[in-house]
């Protein structure tokens, strides 16, 4: 029966875990569509997004901070266009006036890393690096780092100016089509006027030979050189070198005709993908090349070209920076023009131009010469003059020109030093960009270890301050073998004056320790006992502060640290800086932020958090499905848009909380994505980071609209309440701008309990509670003669010590110059409505709260039937609005097929002013529809009015899931114990039925009563058994104690079987008691009627014996069979033998040795058939074969099932394949029952040494040829050896020890006395088949 | 398997030349064979013996002989299965089936594949030899 399965299946389905919080609303589709677009990112999106924290800061905050400007390079660190750029940019913001500026770089190299992953990497990079920080201006130099930037501003720097640099004008048409960006272009084409320069300088040229890397940069110039080429078409051809490794390059350019120069664009990486720093990649080519070689000036020159034009990088640097400053000072970028007009230079390099042999008169004019070998006079006149002036000796002048020569050398040296370190630099920035968080701590090691070999160091470590402030704590540290390494942390006391420089991010160098200065004794000791000779450390700074330091030491012996390389070491350290910070903030983001998150997006508020300058920063994901918008659009001020525009105050006046980093609670109006506003609690709490630091507030909102809304409608019914009371009798009164009573009316006196005497010329102050006091002095106050007249409400402390409420009309009084004399006061007591008021508030709140707080849904209808309220745990479930339910709008959440059943229970129910309870499906803010009980009553004011329903609905579908499951269960289990055939009865733990099915139940009417089975529900079993007993039944103690056993859980389960005989029949019963599983016990008792299987035991039983009785007889037949083979043998011999010894004798010379023999062979052949007799005779007895038709395969089935027993003690599977088709043969069914069996045990005995698993038997039968059929017994035996096969059916040939070796001999003589024939064979796999066949009875067959 | 086993007579071969006209025997009794041969010899007849149907094949006599006396219950080939594959392979022999088994089937069944002689065990002798005698003279060789 499938229903189980399918069962399953449903509720598995339908099943919620009823723990399983319904899901946010979301306002539509599509919007929630887009909300999950939006958060596809998962806990990345969330990290971006928490990093990615930019405001536009509002201006008046500005002017106190610094200035922040971010360069980006296309390409790598230590590009001399870089540094070039670098140096002027820096010159130009360090003079300029806009107040403190603070300039961050960055070499993205996104020109030789091109690709999206490497972006995205980076921008996470860069949102993380200044995520907290207002970048104001962004500088680019060249394309690649421009078109980073505007693909990703509006992700990451949005509404960040940017200034770019070094873009040709052409290629910035591709970029700007608004003009939102300005900068400084390229003027002209350099490479075009370096070729032009060139062939001018070698009018003989007639091939140019272009030499260049293959990295994408270096592809995108090598096109324009080929495109330019054909300007030169008929005058000079070219060849390009591109496309070679650096040792075929320099191999081509060595073998040059006169008639070639080369152009050298650059090479950062040959065709095998090498990489090189590309002014010493020029070295190389052009030291080798055997013609003059040209290039880009700007960075080549010096590296080995003659010369060329080159972009004035020092000039676009100046340009882009000054651009820079203008929008510092304010300037709008749109009113910025773009500066076109850098003049390009032409340079030559002195030394190159002489080594080719080129008329410096030749070059073109205006151009720079450089490198120039300095004359004599040049380079030593400060010497001569000094020498001249100083009156110097000569000898002092030549040690001067030792010096200086030592010193070139150094310089020189140097230079070779500070390029291999500079490729390690930009390998390593490269490595580090893209490295992902977990493989960071090695790349660092890896990093400080090549650092330190590449300048020769003895130790390198990076620390941190600890957050005690107290130590450094080494987070990398490596020493050269041999030395002592550091210890995992040191004291800042014992370097109290590096701590504190470094805190001031001031860099430590010295290459002796007696340069310290005075003030850093302690240090100096500290670095002496560590064996530090001489020493550069750089402050490592993250987020704007101080983190640590990397430090750089030799301790075998001092060392000078060169000017140039302190940059390089900051950049090292500004890398692992980064590296490090980045794999901080992966860890902690990753842990505590998901965290965060995850709560936050489940919570049923809206939460917001800010940072330190109210901008949001976080809006967790109920807030975005409200509002309807994304992360990035809440950002900053952007959420401030949502809020309603008069409501603006309500968050300033949280400012002085914020600023005193207190809690703060306000209201206002938030847009719904649906336009409509929302009144909203905002509660705010500051936030700290661990260290306690303030970082800002996160708050949370809730929809209190319907509460505004109920407050409405109360001052509505304030103020009907008060018309009513206004005809009481009033309480008037004058008095004096300082509150002294000038009159009273009786009704006055009468209620402050006093006579008009005593009350005139006394202050009414005294009366007024402290806390009323400010309110009503305000309020005299703000009455003038524009507005003379004003009310107010507050209390007075009567007479006997009751506070009441009073509401008074004062109008004041004034002279002809305006002068306010006095007040006249008209006030009536207003206590029993302030209370009512209160009270209705406060009822009405509680039952808001109540209502919102309770775990149902609630309703309230008004006298129309249409609902007037819904409480937040019913708009949460259909995720409608207020509004849209409202009404008849609910109605339309119910499912059509319970609607017209629940309007008429509605209906009815409410014109008869009665309870109802409906049951009805309600679709689920998801679309689901769910199970709803509804309960209704009328709800009767105080004095017994009614005025509507209030109802309260339970999501009630696990329940009706569990009770369709039970009933099913029910059905299930009802149906089972019906179907059953025997008596079943389920008894508790005490013995009582309390469930018995059908069969139980007709059992004692249709049997008579089994003695165990005539008891029915309610009864007790085991008493019942206990009068069975008494009654002297003899099955029923054992019964009796099984029951007792299996219901203690002492026993799994307890059978018996036993006899019932009624008076007409035998009858056998299985009684089985089975534990019920569950908590409760009990079991379950069936009696099953065994009576047939019984019956079929006993059949069983007289086959056997019929058997036995048949194997017995047919063997004695087919002995006798047997007999006739194995004695007609021997007699054929004998009459044969004594017949050739007669035509011997006969024929007169007998020969004599041949008749004794003949003689000798009868002897024994005479013996034989007497053996064969002798051990056949006590068997011996005649019987007569009965031929009939007969059916082989029904013989094989019963011979089956008479070995079936054989078989299962030999654990074998028996298995036929009989063909259906099978035509009857004629014999002696006997006979050929006793050759199946034969067979059958055979293969049975076959298999004894077999594995039981491998125990297979197989009897088929098929047609053979010529009119036979045949039958096979397959066994899986060991087989039969060959030597024997043919012996097998020889009489007594046994290999059993117990076997006769009778059964196949007797077995091939009765086939054989059937006209068949038998054999046998080893399977082509195992065992054996024996076989036999036997002629078939056919229409066409002849029948004797 | 060594041929004195599988009951080919080198004796009989070597003396019995095979040119003249011989006799093969074919049971698998080997008393039996050893009586017949005597029998057989006993009236000039040149004899060859064989154990099984399977030895008959496997001696690939170099010619055929002029007549076979056949045990139809053999272990394995039955005689009528070498009769039936001697017929198919087109080396047909006058045959005499021998049978211990008499019955009517089998009788009937000689008869209808044309032997030349069914003779019921034990064999009478001159019923035996006039059968071989008279199936020499039928097939005379050519």
């Amino acid at each position: 029966m499938p229903t189980g399965p399918l069962e399953t299946e449903f509720f598995g389905q339908r099943l919620r875990p009823p723990h399983e919080a319904p899901r946010p609303v979301s306002p539509t589709p599509r919007k929630a569509a887009l909300c999950d677009r939006l958060n596809l990112g998962g806990p990345i999106s969330l990290v971006l997004a928490l990093l990615f924290v930019w405001v536009a800061t509002p201006a008046a905050a500005r002017s106190d901070r610094a200035r922040n400007v971010l360069v980006l390079y296309s390409y790598q660190a230590g590009l001399p266009a870089n540094i070039e750029m670098d140096q002027a940019i820096r010159a130009v913001l360090r003079s300029g006036p806009a107040g403190r500026i603070e300039l961050f770089s960055e070499e993205i190299d996104v020109g030789r890393f091109p690709g999206k992953r490497y972006e995205w990497g980076l921008d996470d990079f860069m949102r993380r690096k200044y995520g907290s920080r207002s970048i104001d201006v962004i500088i680019t130099t060249f394309p690649p780092a421009l078109e980073f930037v505007l693909r990703h501003r509006t992700n990451l720097f949005p509404g960040v100016p940017v200034v770019f640099s070094a873009v040709e004008a052409d290629e910035l048409k591709r970029y700007d089509p608004d003009h939102s960006i300005t900068g400084v272009t390229i003027k002209g084409d350099v490479i075009r006027n370096t070729l032009d320069i060139a062939l001018g300088l070698h009018p003989d040229t007639k091939e140019v030979i272009y030499v260049g890397g293959t990295t994408p940069f270096e592809q995108v110039w090598e096109a324009k050189v080929r495109q330019l080429s054909r300007a030169y078409a008929g005058r000079v051809s070219f060849r390009y070198l591109s496309d070679l490794s650096m040792d075929q390059i320099l191999q081509e350019v060595s073998n040059l005709p006169a008639s070639s120069i080369v152009f050298h664009f650059m090479i950062a990486q040959d065709k095998t993908g090498k990489s090189f720093v590309p002014q010493y990649a020029l070295a190389l080519v052009s030291e080798a090349s055997s013609v003059p070689v040209y290039g880009v000036s700007d960075t080549n020159l010096g590296h080995g070209i003659v010369g060329g034009q080159g972009i004035d990088y020092e000039a676009q640097g100046t340009k882009a920076a000054e651009t820079a400053l203008r929008i510092l000072g304010g300037e709008k970028v749109e009113n910025i023009p773009i500066v076109g007009d850098v003049p390009n230079v032409t340079m030559f390099d002195w030394r190159h131009v002489r080594r080719w042999g080129i008329p410096e008169d030749r070059l073109p004019p205006g151009s720079v010469i450089r490198f120039r070998e300095p004359s004599a006079w040049e380079r030593y006149r400060w010497y001569i003059v000094g020498g001249v002036t100083l009156c110097l000796v000569e000898a002092l002048l030549i040690v001067g020109l030792l010096v200086h020569r030592r010193m070139r050398r150094r310089a020189e040296q140097s230079l070779v030093e500070r390029l291999a370190f500079e490729e390690l630099l930009a390998n390593l920035s490269a490595a580090f960009v893209n490295l992902p968080a977990d493989e960071i701590d090695g790349e660092i090691e890896r990093g400080l270890r090549r650092i330190v070999e590449r300048l020769g160091l003895d130790r390198t470590s990076l620390s941190e301050f600890t957050a005690d402030a107290k130590s450094f704590r080494f987070v990398y540290s490596w020493t050269v073998e041999g030395l002592e390494p550091l210890p995992s942390a040191l004291s800042i006391e014992s370097f109290p004056w590096v701590a504190d420089r470094l805190r001031r991010g001031g860099t430590i160098r010295f290459s002796r320790l007696q340069e310290l200065p005075n003030d850093a004794v302690i240090d100096r000791q500290s670095y002496s006992s560590l064996g530090i000779k001489s020493q550069v450390a750089i402050p490592l700074t993250a987020g704007g502060s101080v983190v640590g330091s990397i430090a750089f030491s030799t301790l075998r012996g001092e060392r000078s640290w060169p000017d140039d390389l302190v940059p390089r070491l900051q950049l090292v350290g500004e890398i692992f800086a980064n590296a490090l910070m980045r794999k901080r903030a992966d860890t902690v983001i990753r842990e505590s932020e998901e965290r965060f998150r995850i709560m936050a997006d489940s919570a049923p508020v809206l939460i917001w958090m800010s940072g330190l300058r109210k901008e949001g920063v976080f809006f967790n994901r109920p807030w975005l499905q409200f509002t309807g918008k994304s992360l990035q659009q809440e950002f900053g001020e952007g959420w401030m848009e949502s809020i309603h525009p008069d409501d603006h105050g309500a968050l300033e006046a949280c400012e002085s909380a914020f600023s005193n980093r207190e809690p703060f609670q306000t209201q206002f109006r938030l847009r719904r994505a649906d336009g409509e506003y929302r009144w909203m609690l905002d509660t705010g709490v500051p936030r700290f980071t661990p260290d306690g630091t303030f970082a800002g507030y996160i708050g949370s909102c809730i929809d209190v609209t319907e509460r505004k809304l109920t407050e409405e409608a109360l001052r509505e019914s304030e103020s009907r309440y008060r018309h009513i009371v206004e005809d009481q009798t009033e309480l008037i009164c004058r008095f004096l701008p300082d509150g002294t009573l000038t009159f009273v009316n009786e009704t006055y006196c009468r209620y402050f309990g006093g006579r008009s005497k005593d009350l005139v010329g006394r202050s009414f102050w005294s009366l007024i509670p402290e806390q009323d006091q400010e309110r009503g002095k305000q309020h005299l106050a703000s009455i003038s003669l524009e507005r003379p007249v004003a009310t107010v409400e507050h209390r007075a402390v009567m007479p006997d010590g009751e506070i009441r409420w009073q509401h008074w009309t004062d109008r004041g009084i004034f002279d002809e110059h305006g002068t306010l004399l006095g007040f006249q006061s008209v006030g009536r007591d207003i206590t029993e409505l302030k209370q009512a008021e209160l009270a209705l508030r406060e009822s009405e709140q509680r039952f808001r709260q109540m209502a919102d707080a309770a775990p149902v849904m609630v309703w309230l209808a008004g006298l129309d039937k249409g609902c007037t309220y819904f409480n937040k745990r019913w708009l949460d479930f259909t995720g409608h609005t207020l509004a849209q339910e409202l009404g008849d709008g609910w109605a339309d959440g119910v499912h059509p097929d319970d609607m017209e059943r629940c309007i008429g229970i509605y209906s009815r129910a409410f014109d008869a002013r009665q309870p109802f309870e409906m049951e009805y499906r309600l679709r689920r803010f998801d679309g689901e529809y769910r199970w709803i009980i509804d309960i209704g009553v009328p709800l009767l004011e105080k004095d017994g009015r009614f005025s509507g329903y209030i109802g309260s609905c339970i999501d009630i579908t696990e329940r009706k899931q569990a009770e369709e499951r039970l009933r099913i269960s029910e059905a299930v289990s009802g149906g089972i114990l019906a179907s059953l055939a025997g008596q079943m009865a389920i008894i508790d733990r005490t013995g009582v039925i309390v469930r018995v099915n059908e069969a139980w139940a007709r059992f004692s009417l249709e049997n008579g009563a089994p003695p165990s089975a005539c008891v029915s529900v309610g009864a007790n079993y085991l008493d019942a058994c206990r009068r069975a007993i008494q009654g002297g039944d003899e099955t029923v103690p054992a019964a009796l104690a099984g029951i007792e056993a299996v219901l203690d859980g002492v026993w799994e389960e307890f059978v018996l079987e036993y006899p019932c005989h009624s008076p007409t029949q035998e009858q056998w019963y299985l009684m089985r008691v089975t534990p019920l599983k569950r908590a409760d016990g009990g079991a379950v008792i069936s009696h099953i009627n065994i009576t047939q299987r019984r019956l079929g035991q006993l059949e069983v039983e007289r086959l056997r014996q019929e058997l036995t009785h048949v194997t017995r007889v047919t063997t004695m037949g087919e002995l006798t069979a047997s007999l006739a083979h194995e004695l007609n043998q021997p007699l054929t011999a004998i009459v044969s033998n004594a017949q050739a010894g007669e035509r011997f004798l006969a024929a007169g010379s007998p020969p004599m040795g041949e008749v004794r023999e003949i003689l000798e062979d009868i002897v024994a052949d005479g013996r034989r058939a007497g053996e064969v007799i002798h051990r056949m005779r006590a068997m011996l007895r005649k019987r007569s074969f009965e031929f009939a038709p007969v059916d082989l395969n029904e013989i094989i089935r019963e011979v089956v099932i008479l070995t079936h027993s054989d078989a299962v003690i030999r654990d074998t599977r028996v298995s036929l394949e009989l063909d259906p088709d099978f035509p009857p043969v004629r014999g002696d069914r006997i006979q050929l029952q006793q050759v199946l069996l034969n067979l059958i045990l055979n293969g049975l005995e076959a298999m004894g040494a077999v594995a039981p698993t491998d125990r297979r038997l197989v009897v088929r039968t098929k047609r053979g040829e010529d009119r036979t059929v045949r039958v096979e017994v397959r066994d899986a035996g060991v087989g039969i050896k060959e030597e024997k096969m043919d012996r097998i059916f020889e009489p007594f040939y046994t290999t059993k020890p117990s076997g006769m070796g009778m059964g196949l001999s007797i077995s091939r003589s009765i086939v054989e006395a059937h006209g068949g024939r038998i054999g046998a064979g080893n399977n082509p796999d195992r065992g054996a088949t024996l076989w036999f066949t036997l002629p078939a009875i056919v229409d066409s067959a002849p029948t004797s | 398997m060594p041929l004195r086993e599988r009951g080919l007579d080198p004796i009989s071969c070597k003396v019995t030349p095979l040119s003249k006209r011989f006799v093969a025997i074919v049971d698998d009794d080997a008393s039996v064979r050893q009586a017949l041969r005597r029998l057989l010899a006993s009236a000039g007849l040149a004899v060859v013996t064989f154990a099984s149907a399977r030895d008959y094949l496997e001696a690939q006599l170099p010619e055929a002989p002029g007549c076979l006396v056949l045990d139809i219950h053999l272990g394995g080939m039955s005689g009528f299965d070498l009769h039936r594959h001697l017929e198919a392979a087109g080396g047909a022999v006058p045959t005499i089936f021998i049978t211990g088994h008499d019955d009517e089937a089998t009788h009937e069944r000689a008869r209808r594949i044309g032997a030349a002689a069914y003779l019921r065990k034990p064999l009478e002798a001159s019923m035996l030899l006039d059968a071989i005698h008279a199936a020499l003279k039928r097939h005379p060789q050519s």
